[in-house]
């Protein structure tokens, strides 16, 4: 799958950025949300804020079996709490992987980040300034 | 990454996917908004600060399940997460 490097206003031009279209489904209420997620090998793991996770039909998102919520150091240094859920992302149809997600109160409500741990082990990923391309192409499950 | 003026979008992809190189640059107006846009992101549904609401709003529309919904990001921001 290739997808432009998106256009991110600055001055008079852009900067670009690795941005790819997703649907992100719960699957515990069929809820789903769909719109761009940025690809960030500097997360350790997905990122997603609490009013995203609303819209999927999680109420609480403290509420989860998988663990008790990890810690986060962000890059200045603060930390932050976030909790994993699994969800089913969608890049385009036939395309679906179920990953596990951490959403936390403490980032902007527009923040959905693909990390290393969940959505790299998935898929092999070269960004292409040159041709202004991001390609993501899924591993075959093992 | 490198910056430049705005063009177009690249013919290639533009043929093959509906995904849109110039999207945050044609509605950076709405910086700051969330804007929710059709599956091809060729027209503008609705814009709000309010997520949940402009969400709602959309979604109980029925007419677009494929509603892609993105943040325009302020102008002249460098950011690292």
């Amino acid at each position: 799958m290739r997808y432009p490097l998106k256009k991110i206003p600055y001055g008079k031009g852009w900067l670009l950025s690795p941005y790819i279209p997703i649907k992100i489904t719960n699957p515990l209420t069929g809820d789903s949300f769909s719109t761009d997620a940025l690809v960030d090998s500097g997360a350790s793991r997905n990122l997603c804020s609490e009013k995203i996770a609303k819209i999927l039909g999680i109420d609480d998102i403290r509420d989860t079996e998988i663990s008790k919520g990890e810690a986060f150091t962000t890059i200045t240094g603060s930390k932050m709490k976030a909790y994993p859920h699994r969800v089913t992302i969608e890049l385009e149809k036939n395309c679906k992987r179920s990953i596990v997600v951490f959403f936390s109160s403490d980032i902007p409500e527009e923040v959905l980040i693909l990390g290393m741990h969940g959505f790299f082990d998935h898929f092999k990923v070269t960004i292409d300034t040159r041709h202004e391309v991001i390609v993501v192409t899924p591993f075959k499950p093992r | 990454m490198r910056g430049g003026e705005s063009s177009g979008n690249v013919g290639m992809i533009k043929k093959k996917k509906p995904y849109q190189r110039d999207t945050y640059i044609k509605y950076r107006k709405f910086a700051n908004e969330w804007v929710a846009l059709t599956f091809d992101e060729s027209r503008l549904l609705g814009h709000s600060s309010d997520l949940l609401r402009l969400h709602s709003t959309i979604t109980k529309k029925e007419e677009y399940p494929d509603a892609r919904f993105i943040h325009i990001p302020p102008p002249n921001t460098n950011f690292v997460f």
